[in-house]
């Protein structure tokens, strides 16, 4: 067994080296004056003694140099002089270390960037008390996906009753509220949590105190609700003072007491999507029927977190779950037999978007780095065969078969160290650039950087590269038989032996890696072409847009009254129709292209849906002239109009899929809907409009019921301008009539609908310039290694050719001789590549809209694409090779 | 008058010095004395030789240093045998006694 000491020795030894040359020094010098008194002891005169001596004793420096042989330094001087050598035999061939280091940086580079994506988004611990055991319990319908996922307060109130399993339970949700009391009046993403929250995360506040049960009620602990703020907005908004705490805010126009800060990066403020903190108070007390807290069917919260007991395992909690929620389903019929309720691990739920995605342009950046690697492998194994004859006299002076190939593969460690040095400083201008390209749905990127772990593997990778792509030199010196390489004068004449059958082989397999990437990238930006040519069912021109918040109390009515808001919105589109320019006024809950759910169960009164099974529908609630305004065309019936009055019968409009999807049989027109909310009466179906991708560009439309905002106040108003000539030009005329109608009402989001498209395309634009980049450099890397190799061969058969051209060959003969070669290597490459696509890109299934993934077209030009690119890196070097004079190539040695 | 000298046949000078070391610890001039002694005057180690052997005898732990004082008063290195030095030692003594017996055979057959 090596011990420490054995490991130790060889850097104690290097430390010692200087002491044992002085010791040694002083010993022969001591060797030298008994010698010298011995002679003086025999008679004879003092400087004879001595000249006498010296005779005897030798060159002094021969003698140190024959000593220092018998001191081993051990594994570290032979790995120090392994890497000076290296070193200097690097340092005569710049161009091949140029092309290796780049190789290696751009391969090493990108690996590492995705590496630092992958450890942020899957890996990074939550700022929170072990995590491990944090789940989430949510409910949902077992036959209808679109519904969604949340949970009731009722619901969560009984399950955190009489659950078991969990040391504690607490509601989550995020909405918007408006703030006001301190400086500007704004709107600001809140989460609503029951008490009980900041136990269950083991979390401790910043400052102040977290809330207290007694805070989760109307009045609150101390007359006024409480709040907390989140880490950053103390900072930004309050300048981090310590004198917030007791400060009071409107929220939503309620007075609440500042309380307490949470802590920096708390989950979910992940690039904090929540900047206020409230209790489950704000959606109303359950106790007061017509409160969102009061419905057991409003899945109004996200969900339920739960910490499990110790001891308690996953499958436990299912189980329990399970058997309480089925009693709660036995008890209130109303909820329907449907109604399930599952628990996750939350980890799993927080990267379960994003895993496959990760993964994915993971394997795309691994395969670049084994393309870098193949091509720095073919450099060496060609260095290491021109070089086999200054192996093979190494090896018959004595270096042994282990030194040759640790030199080999030093070098190549060598070369990867640097190579991984540019690499972390390609790593980190890529990741500054991803960070300005990066979608808003992958909030992590904010917290990108290159920390330890990302250095760790750099380091690893690079050790990695360097083995890899040191084996194939290194069994190359291994393999040298001196006295064969000798004899052959150091060259072989045509094609020899395995070398080249390894480098063919390397060849191959960067092509058919290279061709798997090229159709990805080919596929996803035929994805993105086919999402950009989608006609939503709606005109995105030149429309800007505006959110209103009216959640106040200043507009908000005891019995859902929408005249005061009704009242702003016809003022302020009446003065927003009078500016020069806009064509068209209108408003909607939510406009299209917007994140914003709003599922709702319905009843067609005169065909109800069996007993227990509920139906949804997207419920949108939109002024008069949306449909116009946003060119949805008019199937059938009349469209909302100004004379959709509270006072007037209740009427809404569905789109197509909803008649495709409910009513095929019937004329929709005239029929009566019962909505979950939004109104308790029955209303009157008056018209059916064409279907719009509301949701995404990808998705398939949804059936969608529309009623007028007019018959009901939705607090949440997005008004919507028809603009001739520039919308976003007209962003600050509409700020200032909004403000003037009201100073205090909360503005936000003034953007053109142009921009919502634009958001929603950033995915797909980021995957396929993702793609994009790394299969073009996946391309470039085999084109190198391509070119590379057959420079190489040419050049070691110029003698052949030489020979071949002065028996008569033309040059078209060499030229086809050669490609053709080259080519069969290549095609050999593609053909593989497309069988193994076949397989790879079905995994990209998911990523595509509007190609099959394995869409003919593609793979064809693709596979061209790729042939002819090959076909010149071919044709280059042969063509080289051809201007030499057969009489110099058969002269040369 | 000079004695005939015997050349060092490669690979004893090792037993040498271990042998010499047997008694007790030397420095280097004191080892190569001793063998000229012992060997009365046939065999001299060069220095050359000497150091490197001592050197390597010392990595492969057959005998360890130790700084003195010399007979005249100087600092010096005194070598010694170790526990393994001793047994290797025995051990090049029987090797070299059966190679002496071996050739004396082949020799009185001749």
């Amino acid at each position: 067994m090596p011990s420490l000491r054995a490991l130790v020795r060889p850097l104690l030894t290097a430390v010692q080296r200087r002491r044992r040359e002085r010791e040694m020094a002083a010993e022969l010098q001591l060797h030298l004056d008994l010698l010298t008194e011995s002679h003086r002891e025999k008679g004879l005169a003092p400087e004879e003694a001595r000249a006498a001596a010296l005779r005897e004793f030798g060159h002094v420096e021969g003698i140190k140099e024959r000593a220092r042989d018998g001191w081993s330094w051990g594994w570290l001087e032979d790995a120090l002089r392994d890497f000076r050598t290296s070193a200097r035999s690097l340092r005569r061939t710049p161009a091949f270390v140029l092309a290796v280091v780049l190789t290696l940086a751009l391969g090493i580079g990108a690996n590492t960037a995705l590496f630092s994506i992958l450890h942020a988004v899957l890996f990074r611990p939550l700022a929170v008390t072990d995590e491990a055991r944090l789940v989430v319990l949510r409910e949902f319908q077992r036959q209808d996906a679109q519904a969604g996922y949340g949970v009731s307060y009722l619901n969560y109130r009984d399950w955190s009753t009489q659950a078991r399993s969990y040391t504690g339970l607490a509601l989550v949700s995020v909405t918007t509220v408006s703030v006001a009391g301190q400086g500007d009046a704004t709107q600001a993403p809140a989460a609503v949590v029951s008490p009980s929250l900041f136990d269950v995360l083991g979390v401790t506040p910043a400052l102040g105190r977290v809330f207290r049960p007694e805070d989760d009620r109307a009045g609150g602990a101390e007359g006024r609700r409480a709040v907390l703020l989140s880490h950053s907005t103390w900072q930004s908004r309050f300048g981090g003072s310590a004198a917030v705490l007791g400060q009071t805010l409107l929220i939503d126009e309620l007075p609440h007491a500042i309380i307490g800060v949470t802590p920096a990066g708390l989950f979910p403020v992940e690039a904090e999507p929540v900047h206020y903190w409230v209790t489950t108070a704000a959606y109303g007390d359950p106790g007061v029927s017509g409160t969102a807290n009061a419905s057991r069917g409003y899945r109004c919260y996200l969900a339920a977190l739960g910490r499990l007991k110790d001891g308690v395992s996953l499958e436990t909690a299912r189980a329990e779950l399970g058997s309480l929620h089925a009693g709660l389903v036995a008890a209130h019929p109303s909820l329907g037999k449907d109604l399930a309720a599952e628990v996750t691990p939350l980890r799993e739920l927080l990267i379960a978007d994003l895993r496959p995605r990760l993964w994915l342009v993971f394997g795309m950046v691994a395969t670049v780095l084994i393309i870098a690697c193949v091509n720095v492998a073919n450099l060496l194994l060609a260095r290491a065969t021109t070089r086999q004859r200054e192996l093979a006299v190494r090896a018959a002076l004595g270096a042994g078969a282990w030194a040759l190939v640790r030199q080999s593969l030093i070098e190549s460690l060598v070369l990867a160290g640097a190579g991984s040095a540019f690499g972390l400083l390609l790593a980190a201008w890529f990741l500054s650039a991803l960070q300005a390209l990066q979608p808003a749905s992958i909030p992590v990127l904010t917290a990108l950087g290159l920390n330890a772990p990302v250095l760790l593997f750099a380091v690893v990778t690079a050790g990695l590269t360097g083995l890899l792509c040191g084996v194939a030199p290194a069994f190359v010196a291994h393999r040298s038989a001196p006295s064969d390489v000798l004899k052959s004068g150091g060259r072989a004449g045509t094609e020899s032996g395995w070398p080249d059958r390894v480098r063919a082989a390397l060849v191959t397999g960067q092509v058919a890696l290279a061709l798997v990437l090229l159709l990805s990238a080919g596929l996803l930006a035929r994805s993105l072409n086919a999402l950009q040519r989608v006609r939503p069912g709606f005109d995105t021109g030149e429309i800007l847009t505006a959110q209103l918040s009216f959640s106040g109390h200043r507009y908000a009515t005891d019995d859902f009254d929408p005249s005061k808001i009704n009242g702003f919105l016809s003022r302020a589109e009446e003065r927003l129709r009078a500016l020069p320019g806009v064509t068209a006024v209108s408003h909607a809950q939510c406009v299209p292209l917007t994140p914003e759910e709003n599922n709702t169960r319905f009843t067609v009164v005169e065909n109800p849906s069996p007993p227990g099974q509920s139906v949804s529908a997207q419920l949108r609630f939109v002024g008069a002239g949306y449909f116009d305004l946003l060119r949805i065309p008019l199937r059938k019936g009349r469209a909302l109009a100004e004379t959709d009055l509270p006072s007037t019968p209740a009427v809404a409009v569905v789109n197509e899929a909803f008649v495709r999807s409910f009513l095929t049989d019937r004329n929709p027109i005239g029929l009566h809907l019962k909505l979950g909310w939004g109104g308790s009466g029955a209303k009157e179906i008056v018209g059916v409009v064409a279907d719009v991708r509301h949701r995404s560009l990808s998705d398939t439309p949804r059936p969608e019921v529309y009623v007028p905002q007019s018959q009901f106040a939705n607090a949440g108003v997005t008004l919507l301008l028809r603009v001739q000539g520039s919308a976003a030009g007209l962003a600050p005329v509409l700020r200032g009539v909004l403000s003037e109608i009201d100073p205090e009402l909360p503005v936000t989001a003034i953007k053109t609908l142009e921009a919502y498209r634009e958001t929603a395309l950033a995915p797909h634009r980021f995957s396929a310039f993702l793609f994009g980049c790394f299969a073009g450099l996946a391309l470039l890397l085999t084109v190198i290694g391509l070119f590379g190799v057959i420079t190489y061969h040419v050049s070691r058969r110029t003698q052949e050719i030489g020979i071949r051209m002065a028996l008569g060959a033309t040059p078209r003969d060499v030229l086809t001789l050669i490609t053709g070669q080259g080519m069969r290597l290549v095609g050999l490459g593609i053909g593989l590549g497309l069988v193994g696509s076949f397989g790879a890109t079905r995994l990209l299934r998911s990523h595509l809209y509007g190609v099959s993934p394995t869409d003919p077209l593609t793979f064809v030009a693709i596979a061209l694409l790729l042939a002819s690119v090959a076909c010149v890196a071919c044709l280059l070097p042969t063509r080289k090779a051809l201007r030499v004079d057969p009489n110099v190539t058969l002269r040369c040695d | 008058m000079s004695k005939e000298k015997a050349d060092l046949l490669q690979g004893t000078l090792d037993l040498l010095i271990l042998k010499s070391l047997r008694l007790e610890p030397m420095h280097g001039f004191g080892i190569s004395v001793r063998i000229r002694q012992l060997s009365d005057e046939m065999l001299t180690v060069e220095q050359g030789s000497l150091y490197p052997a001592l050197y390597r005898l010392e990595e492969q732990g057959w005998i360890k240093a130790e700084w003195g004082v010399s007979e005249n008063n100087r600092k010096a290195k005194f070598y010694a045998l170790t526990p393994t030095g001793r047994k290797q030692l025995q051990v090049e003594e029987e090797q070299w006694n059966r190679l002496c017996t071996a050739i004396n055979l082949l020799l009185s057959h001749g």
